[in-house]
């Protein structure tokens, strides 16, 4: 949905720029001509790219699109439904020629494919040349044909194309990542492998051809809207080339493809090529042009912009990100710890103070609707090198981090207090009640890192760059860790950002932090009252984890159903009943 | 009856133009696997420069008329061999074991930069070509039994069938007699086999595309009278070599001479038909679909066999 947004403002924009930049809407009609070859471009990105049936034919369809749209249109003049009607006659009809051709040529293979799917275009291109009609060189009227030629009905094309396309795109993109996509990459992968997982072949190809097929049709249609005069020439093998370039120079893998190819074999030479270039020399350009794509960019601009995005942008981007999102004015207030350090930290509430500490790649707002707990003043904080606290050098140990809560205890004027403490906050807490007994008066720990460390996977350092160099990444392992919350968009997105604070020397150096701590010999002397909760569905700290860091602390362990690592935005309401009734709980016992 | 005749004594010369378009197009297929779809592009460049060498001629009045022709040919056909090496050397050897497709595409890249480059350097304009033979035709009037036939002979095409029939039999005498012929063979049959006898696979491939695109250049200076010269002079002639190899069956490949006959008699006996007028393309290309899907081996695959 972002994306379909994303591109219909984009080309929307694109538009407008074009727009302003020439001062009149003749460049909208060329932008709605590269949107026609896009469209059609799409078709080709799914039978090609995605289903790898290299078919040359499929500006046949075009011509069955645009020929039916111009005789149905001729055929009722003056009324509108008159060009509906022949759109939806010509996808008919190219659905029914794609199931005649590709029943059986999809049996073939590469180059007989290929051999068998021009013969089809060119031969469908020499019928209609020899066909009845009056002449084969249609002229038929505008499609907005209720305002005169002008800006109006430029714009009007426009943004119907700029519909249309979206729409078609939308389809695809569903096609594409449903199963039928993915049995389509299946095949293209390796027919053999396909098959063996049950995948229908013959089926699933044809699905392809003919989706493809009808993305041309009404290509082909939209093309004889836009441009009121079409020929037998216009669909012939200069197309069918065309077609091929567009997805082999735009990306025949992402649907993407099919308009960065079409910009450029379509919009660039109406836009600006053909006054900067001697006549005729266009085809020369794009020969050399596919040409050098095949042999050095054999993937399209498309693929190599998503695989740049993915592996070079990404740092930038989070960079930028970061840096807007620290724009944002806070709320909190500072405090000094250790060596002239800053603190974050927000409260809410009168009370006895409860201490919330948050996890890796957390910060406060993970307790931001945990802050209304009744009976307490609730204070969050960002540990150093989280959030908007200041960045210490010391990032691969967990007793410096708790140091410093302990000299923000102090600051605030503090004998004692509340500590809850959240995974990698857990540890903190621990660390902090085991090493200053008397700041900590009770202790809660949610999905805390287990007693004696959490160890390091095998993989984990590959795993962890991963999330320091890839928004996408870092915001999926985000929402792992919210459980079912991760729907919740916005907060994701939140959190996502909160992480992105975090420093980014300390992502590795915080999972050998907690590789490397054991509290088990300090928590044999440990009597301050505790309660350790976990999640069920938690995917990091497990059953047995809890158990034991319960065991060594002599603390009561309370599991939640339905809950995964984060019980405090999973479900707020029932922390805060923990919260509540722990205290009670304790006090009554002690 | 008369024309009936007619159309098989048009449509086999231009059935065996055809068939030598198909048999380059097959021997690049079985040797050095792909498809070419520059093939008649890169012809008609050729032509192009075979007409210009010619003109020049003319014009530095060094040779006059005909001679000045038969001057200009053996530059077209070198002209035609330098591009099929330099396709080899330069384009295919690099992507040869990346992936056939890419091969493939490669050619259609071609076929626009000799088509680009043919409107650029010379024009998008038609040219007549002059006749091998020019002359009166033979027309063969009918008596007795025959009485009311009357045929046509065009002198052109006897020039024509003659020069495809010395060709086609020394192409067949190169393939079975000689080193080259046999390399090339054993090329398409094993490629992994061929190099471990010491066949330079390499070398093959670069004479093969240097032979067949010579022999493209053939078809086209012989068809160039009919259909002028322009840039896309030989874009159906290609297609219907492609077709003429697929009725061959790409492996064999005398099968895309007889295949080329066969088109060449069917355009003509279509034409015979008025409601057929104008379709004969179109059927051609339909009937290809289904000889694929039926005989994707080609018409003589039984027969004929392994012959080449």
């Amino acid at each position: 949905m972002k994306r379909i947004f994303l591109l219909g403002s984009g080309i929307l924009a694109a538009g407008l720029i074009a727009f302003l930049l020439t001062g009149g809407t003749y460049t909208l009609g060329n932008l709605s001509l590269v949107l026609v070859w896009a469209i059609a471009g799409m078709g080709m990105v799914i039978i090609i790219g995605n289903t790898g049936q290299l078919s040359l034919g499929h500006a046949a369809f075009m011509a069955i699109g645009a020929y039916s749209t111009a005789i149905f249109t001729e055929l009722l003049p003056g009324i509108y439904g008159g060009m509906l009607l022949g759109t939806l006659i010509g996808l008919f009809i190219a659905t029914v020629f794609a199931l005649l051709i590709g029943l059986p040529a999809l049996r073939l293979r590469g180059y007989y494919l290929a051999i068998a799917t021009i013969a089809f275009g060119v031969g469908m291109e020499q019928a209609i040349r020899a066909m009845p009609f009056p002449n084969p060189v249609y002229n038929i009227p505008h499609i907005l044909s209720f305002t005169r030629p002008g800006p109006i009905r430029d714009i009007a094309t426009y943004v119907l194309m700029t519909a249309l396309f979206l729409l078609f795109y939308a389809i695809g993109l569903v096609i594409l990542k449903s199963p039928f996509g993915v049995k389509f990459r299946m095949i293209r992968d390796s027919q053999v492998a396909a098959r063996s997982y049950g995948t229908n072949l013959a089926a699933n190809k044809l699905q392809a051809f003919i989706v493809s097929a009808v993305f041309c049709a009404l290509a082909g249609s939209m093309y004889a809207v836009t441009q009121g005069v079409i020929q037998p020439v216009t669909f012939g093998l200069m197309a069918a080339i065309d077609l091929l370039l567009i997805i082999i120079i735009g990306g025949a893998i992402l649907l993407e493809g099919g308009l960065i190819g079409s910009f450029i074999i379509v919009g660039l030479p109406a836009l600006v090529l053909e006054e900067l270039v001697p006549p005729g020399s266009l085809t020369l350009i794009y020969g050399i042009l596919l040409i050098i794509f095949v042999i050095a960019l054999p993937s399209g601009i498309a693929t190599e912009l998503y695989i740049m995005w993915n592996r070079k942008m990404q740092v930038p981007y989070m960079a930028v990100l970061r840096f807007l999102y620290r724009l944002k004015p806070v709320k909190g207030s500072f405090v000094e710890t250790i060596e002239g350090k800053q603190m974050y930290y927000v409260a809410q509430g009168e009370g006895p103070i409860l201490l919330y500490i948050h996890g890796n790649t957390g910060s406060h707002q993970w307790f931001r609707e945990v802050m209304d707990v009744p009976g307490y003043r609730t204070v969050a904080i960002d540990l150093m090198n989280f959030g908007r606290s200041d960045r210490i050098e010391t990032t691969d140990d967990i007793d410096t981090y708790a140091d410093h809560v302990a000299a923000f205890i102090d600051q605030l004027g503090l004998e004692t207090c509340y500590v809850a403490g959240h995974s990698f906050g857990g540890a903190v807490a621990m660390s902090l009640a085991i090493r200053y007994p008397n700041k900590v008066r009770r202790m809660l720990l949610i999905d805390s890192a287990p007693i004696d460390g959490l160890p390091l996977g095998d993989d984990s350092e590959a795993r962890i760059e991963a999330l320091r160099r890839h928004y996408g990444v870092l915001k999926s392992a985000i929402g792992k860790v919210m459980g079912s919350r991760s729907k919740d968009r916005h907060l994701h997105s939140l959190l996502t950002k909160e992480a992105l604070l975090m420093n980014r020397e300390a992502y590795f150096n915080h999972a050998l932090a907690l590789d490397d701590f054991d509290y088990s010999e300090g928590a044999a002397s440990f009597n301050t009252p505790a309660l350790v909760i976990r999640g069920v569905l938690d995917p990091l700290i497990s059953d047995e984890d809890a158990r034991r860091t319960a065991e060594a602390l002599k603390a009561e362990l309370q599991v939640f159903d339905n809950i995964g690592h984060a019980l405090i935005i999973e479900d707020p309401e029932a922390f805060k009943k923990v919260a509540v009734t722990f205290d009670k709980d304790s006090t009554e016992s002690v | 009856m008369s024309e009936l005749l007619q159309a098989i004594t048009i449509g086999i010369p231009q059935g065996a133009l055809y068939g030598l378009m198909g048999f380059g197009i097959a021997m690049i297929f079985r040797s050095a696997g792909t498809l070419n779809f520059s093939h008649g592009y890169s012809a008609m460049v050729s032509v192009l420069i075979t007409l210009s060498a010619m003109q020049t001629f003319i014009g530095l009045n060094i040779l006059e008329g005909r001679l000045a022709l038969f001057a200009a040919i053996p530059v077209g056909l070198i002209a035609g061999a330098v591009f099929g090496v330099l396709i080899d050397l330069l384009l295919m050897r690099r992507v040869k074991h990346v992936s056939p497709a890419s091969m493939l595409m490669i050619t259609l890249g071609l076929l626009l930069v000799f088509e680009g480059a043919a409107n650029l350097i010379w024009s998008p304009d038609y040219e007549s070509f002059p006749r091998l033979l020019p002359g009166p035709p033979f027309i063969f009037e009918g008596a007795g039994l025959f009485e009311g036939i009357r045929v046509v002979f065009r002198r052109n095409d006897i020039a024509v069938m003659l020069i495809a029939l010395v060709i086609s039999v020394s192409m067949a005498a190169l393939m079975k007699y000689t080193k080259i012929g046999l390399a090339i063979r054993a090329r398409g049959q094993d490629p992994v086999g061929a190099q471990s006898v010491g066949i330079n696979t390499n070398r093959v491939d670069s004479i093969v595309w240097g032979l067949s695109i010579t022999l493209a250049v053939v078809v086209g200076i012989l068809i160039a009278p009919i259909t002028r010269v322009h840039p896309t002079m030989l874009m159906n002639t290609q297609l219907l070599g492609i077709t003429a190899a697929v009725l061959g069956g790409f492996s064999s490949l005398f099968g895309a001479i007889w295949g080329g006959l066969m088109i060449g008699v069917l355009e003509r006996l279509i034409d015979i038909v008025p409601a057929l007028d104008g379709y004969e393309t179109a059927i051609i290309f339909f009937l290809i679909i289904l000889i694929l899907v039926f005989k994707p081996m080609g018409l003589f695959a039984g027969k004929v066999g392994r012959k080449a």
